[in-house]
Formats: C-alpha cells, sequence, structure tokens
C-alpha cells in the first residue's frame, strides 16, 4: 500500500521507490510481451541513442552562480530570457 | 445583465471565503489588476466590440505557462520559476476577452489522479472535502465545481481532466490529439498530452474549446480543425451509440450509466451496439512505460541549474516513481525495450478504434471505473493506476472524449465518458447537450 500524499522522502524510501518502479515496469512489460499480432517496429520510430549509465557528475554550484549572475533579467532561483534581449 | 465587475467580485468574495478550504487556487493575479481587465471587458461590451469570452472568468492549471504567474506545477521544483511569456491557448483567451483569474491547484507535475501529490498540500473535492477531486487537473475541476469561475483549463494524458471532472460534477473536454497547442505546456508525455477545458455546462465548455483549438506555428504537430458550430448543440438529431463492452467492478456506476443509456436511447431513438475493443485490458500496461520514459526525458531539464531545483530532489513519491522507472527503461541495457513494445501495442490499440468507429459515431462507457476515495487513504499503486482504465485508451488512440456528469452514486457525482473519433469533437459534443438535456429535466 502507498500514500500518494506529497512529503520529503527519506533514503530508505527512495530506494524502495526504485525497486517499485522495477517491478511495475517489468510487470507491465511481461504483459505486452504476450501481444500477439503488434504492428511492425517499421511505423515506430526507433532512435539508436541510447543513455550508459555512467557515474553522476557532481553538480557545479559556480554554473549556477555564474549564469544567474550573466543574466541581464533574472529571478531568486531562474533567468527570464527573450529572444535577442540577452 | 451582471457586468464582468459584479461577476468578479462575487467569485473573488467566495474564493476569500472558500479556498482555504478546498485549497484550490495557489496564487491570483492582484485585486486591483482583475478590476482593471474586468472594466476594461465591461467597456468593450458597451461598446460592442467585445471578445467571445468577455465576461467569462477563468483558471488555469499551473503547469500551462501564464505571463506574470507561476508556472509551479505544484512542485517545489519550480515554485519560484514566474513565467515569461503566455501559452498559445492563454494568448487566445486574452484575445476573446476572456479574464485570467489565477493558477490552481494539481497533481505535481501531472502526476496523479487524485490531487493528493501537490507539494502544496492536496486539492478537496468542493461536493465533499473529505473526497479526492480527482487528477491531475484536481484544482481546474474543483474551481468550477466550487464557482469560483467559469472556465478552467487543465491538461490530460490519460484522464487527467476527464478523471476529476467526473469526480467535482462538471463537463470535462479531452480534444483530439494535435487539435490544441501545447505551446507553453509543461509536458508530461509529449507523445499524449493535451490541454483542454472544463465549464458547467456543454455549452461553455465547447466554447472554450473551439477558442483554444488550431493550428500554432509553435507546436509542429498541431493541426487546423473544422470550427465548431455551437449552434447545432441541443438540436435533436440521429446517432449511432455504442457501448463500450467492458466490466468495471462498482456495480453502482454501471447501474447508473446503464440507467442513462436506456433514457436516451428511448428519448431520442438512438441506434446502440455494443463495442469491443479487443487490448483495451493493456491500457494501462500500454500508458505507464510510455509516461515514464517521456516524463524521464522531459524531466532532465530540472537538473537545478537552468530551471529552479533537481527534481529528483525535491519531488515527491509518484514523480520519483515515474522517473526513477522511465530511468530503467531508458538504460543501455535495455535499449529502451518496454517502451518500444508500449508504442506497437498504442499503435493496435489506435487500430481498433479506428475500425470501432467505422461501426459507430460514439462510444460511451463510465468515466471512472471508482468512486472517489478519501484524502490520505492509503492504496495500491495498481489501485491507483486503475482510476485512468477507461480514460487512458482515448490518449492512446489520439481520440477526442469529454466527461458529462449524469448522476450520483452515494452522493459522489459520476460521469459518463463521451468518445469520438479524431477530429469529431462537433458530433461528441452534439451528443453531450442532447444527454445533457435529458440531466435537466429531472
Amino acid at each position: 500500500m502507498a500514500g500518494f500524499l506529497y512529503k520529503d522522502l527519506s533514503k530508505k524510501e527512495r530506494e524502495e521507490i526504485s525497486l517499485e518502479s522495477k517491478k511495475i515496469i517489468n510487470s507491465f512489460g511481461k504483459k505486452l510481451e504476450l501481444v500477439k499480432n503488434l504492428p511492425s517496429e517499421s511505423s515506430i520510430e526507433k532512435n539508436s541513442g541510447y543513455r550508459l549509465e555512467e557515474k553522476e557528475s557532481p553538480c557545479d554550484l559556480n554554473f549556477k552562480k555564474r549564469i544567474l549572475e550573466n543574466a541581464p533579467h533574472k529571478t531568486k532561483d531562474s533567468f527570464i530570457s527573450e529572444k535577442k534581449s540577452w | 445583465m451582471v457586468t464582468a465587475l459584479e461577476k468578479l467580485r462575487k467569485y473573488l468574495d467566495k474564493i476569500r471565503d472558500k479556498n482555504k478550504e478546498f485549497n484550490i487556487f495557489l496564487e491570483l493575479f492582484s485585486e486591483e489588476e482583475l478590476i482593471k481587465k474586468a472594466k476594461e471587458v465591461d467597456e468593450k461590451i458597451k461598446n460592442k466590440r467585445a471578445g467571445r469570452l468577455a465576461g467569462y472568468f477563468i483558471g488555469v492549471k499551473p503547469n500551462i505557462n501564464v505571463l506574470g504567474l507561476h508556472a509551479s506545477c505544484s512542485s517545489k521544483v519550480l515554485e519560484n520559476y514566474l513565467s515569461t511569456y503566455d501559452a498559445t491557448v492563454i494568448k487566445k483567451i486574452k484575445d476573446e476577452d476572456g479574464i485570467i483569474l489565477g493558477m490552481v491547484n494539481s497533481d505535481e507535475f501531472a502526476c496523479g489522479s487524485s490531487g493528493e501529490t501537490s507539494a502544496f498540500s492536496p486539492v478537496r473535492n468542493p461536493t465533499n472535502p473529505n473526497l479526492i477531486p480527482g487528477g491531475s487537473s484536481s484544482g481546474s475541476a474543483a474551481c468550477v465545481a466550487a464557482g469560483f469561475c467559469d472556465l478552467s483549463l487543465g491538461s490530460d494524458t490519460g484522464g487527467s481532466i476527464r478523471n476529476p471532472a467526473s469526480h467535482c460534477g462538471v463537463v470535462g473536454i479531452k480534444p483530439s490529439y494535435a487539435s490544441v497547442s501545447r505551446y507553453g505546456l509543461i509536458d508530461l508525455s509529449m507523445s499524449l498530452d493535451q490541454i483542454g477545458p472544463f465549464a458547467r455546462t456543454v455549452s461553455d465548455a465547447a466554447l472554450l474549446l473551439d477558442v483554444i483549438r488550431g493550428k500554432d506555428e509553435n507546436d509542429s504537430i498541431s493541426l487546423n480543425s473544422k470550427k465548431l458550430n455551437l449552434n447545432d448543440l441541443g438540436k435533436k438529431k440521429d446517432f449511432v451509440l455504442g457501448i463500450l463492452d467492458f466490466k468495471i467492478n462498482n456495480s453502482k456506476i454501471q447501474n447508473l450509466i446503464d440507467k442513462k443509456i436506456k433514457e436516451i436511447k428511448k428519448k431520442y431513438n438512438w441506434k446502440i451496439k455494443k463495442i469491443k475493443i479487443d487490448h483495451i485490458d493493456l491500457a494501462i500496461e500500454t500508458y505507464y512505460p510510455i509516461v515514464y520514459t517521456e516524463f524521464f526525458s522531459g524531466t532532465r531539464k530540472l537538473d537545478g541549474r537552468k530551471y529552479g531545483k533537481k527534481i529528483e530532489d525535491f519531488c515527491g513519491p509518484e514523480v520519483l516513481r515515474r522517473i526513477l522507472g522511465g530511468a530503467e527503461i531508458t538504460k543501455a541495457e535495455h535499449e529502451g525495450r518496454n517502451y518500444h513494445l508500449a508504442l506497437r501495442v498504442k499503435k493496435l490499440i489506435e487500430k481498433e478504434y479506428s475500425e470501432a468507429f467505422k461501426e459507430v459515431e460514439i462510444i460511451l462507457s463510465p468515466t471512472v471505473p471508482r468512486l472517489p476515495h478519501k484524502i490520505g487513504e492509503k492504496i495500491s499503486v495498481e489501485e491507483m493506476y486503475s482510476y485512468d482504465a477507461l480514460t487512458i485508451p482515448s490518449n492512446l488512440a489520439g481520440n477526442c472524449s469529454m466527461s458529462l456528469p449524469v448522476g450520483k452514486v452515494e452522493g459522489i457525482p459520476v460521469g459518463i465518458q463521451i468518445m469520438a473519433d479524431k477530429f469529431n469533437e462537433q458530433k461528441m459534443l452534439e451528443v453531450a447537450s442532447l444527454i445533457e438535456k435529458t440531466n435537466e429535466t429531472k
């Protein structure tokens, strides 16, 4: 049973959600695999570039600071950019 | 005749009085600004220069950009993100003198079917504040049901307009895919999302739909559609209706819908046929791999550098579930297998609906197969996802569909889903307006 109310998530809860989402995807995938007479793959656009699992690169906190300093118009957490006004 | 200014004051009084109880509006334009706009509209009406939406006040789901308001998506991730432009639908509303009141609450990033996942506390159902209003366009349905405004905009990816419309007892339309521009909509799933209207009557919902539909150069998939003939709504015509062959567990909902179908068949002498969609049982299993993958892809921009905060650090459980599910599907080792499989089943379901619409003009079913639960009640993910079992197929097929209130079960509003083939909104609305007439005569 899951609660759907918004809340801050602990590390343990995050791990549980990760396992749960994998379980859901696998169970849905298994049911879809049983479908016969599917339309051919040729009617579905398929891209070749898949994401490779790599170690997450650390977030560059200065990047955000720099880009906000550089912006002519900004709010606390985001910049406002219009065509030709940058 | 009531002026726009008088109407505005009535709405603002009601919002002041009841918004805390229902948690619907997140943000309003300033009173000063709204009064100025209402006076301008009244002046235009006096001079006979007013647009089609003059005198209408409108609430907007917070995943649609409105210049000067926060497009927060009901999330802490974007709570400080102030829109820098108007979405195409907003521009069209303003061009017709509609007045935007403010942003309403919703499920976080439109991820949910209950209105509970908002980071700014759940929306409450105006017909019973202990119950969920449905979602994800929870506030959009609730603001119309609570009498806070005339109309509202929501977005529908798998039922997010029709589901809360059903639970709150209002009219909600999901237009055909590509018939309304998505420019300015913060996407959940780009191959399924559509913006659509809520209203208390079919004719008001049809009017807003007619204003916002049409091709937009900023949304390359958008297409032109025929102008709706609003004068034909309510005129008796012959139709061939299909009744969806799908068993739901709540017999009270099914009985109410069956009774209504019997009533309209008798009153209008419409032909009725049973319609079977072979793979409708797999709609949920087809929908979620697509949504997980496209949502994961769409949220990669929310890395804390360009907009707001990093999504994974600040989102709630349902948003995280979808992101992690999407990350899993798109891992190189899986080659997006489940996504591509789901796309192929989507095609199959689309084809089955095309075949069905060769036999009938409209397909009817309950909008939601179950009654809303209590806010905060623990239910399984599967149970939550099952709320949309009957609405998802229309998104997968790209058809138009809508929910119309037809009665109550245990005091809770229940809607009938009226579905038509792609770009057959006129036919769908004509049937809806005739069914609506049978509600009025009670």
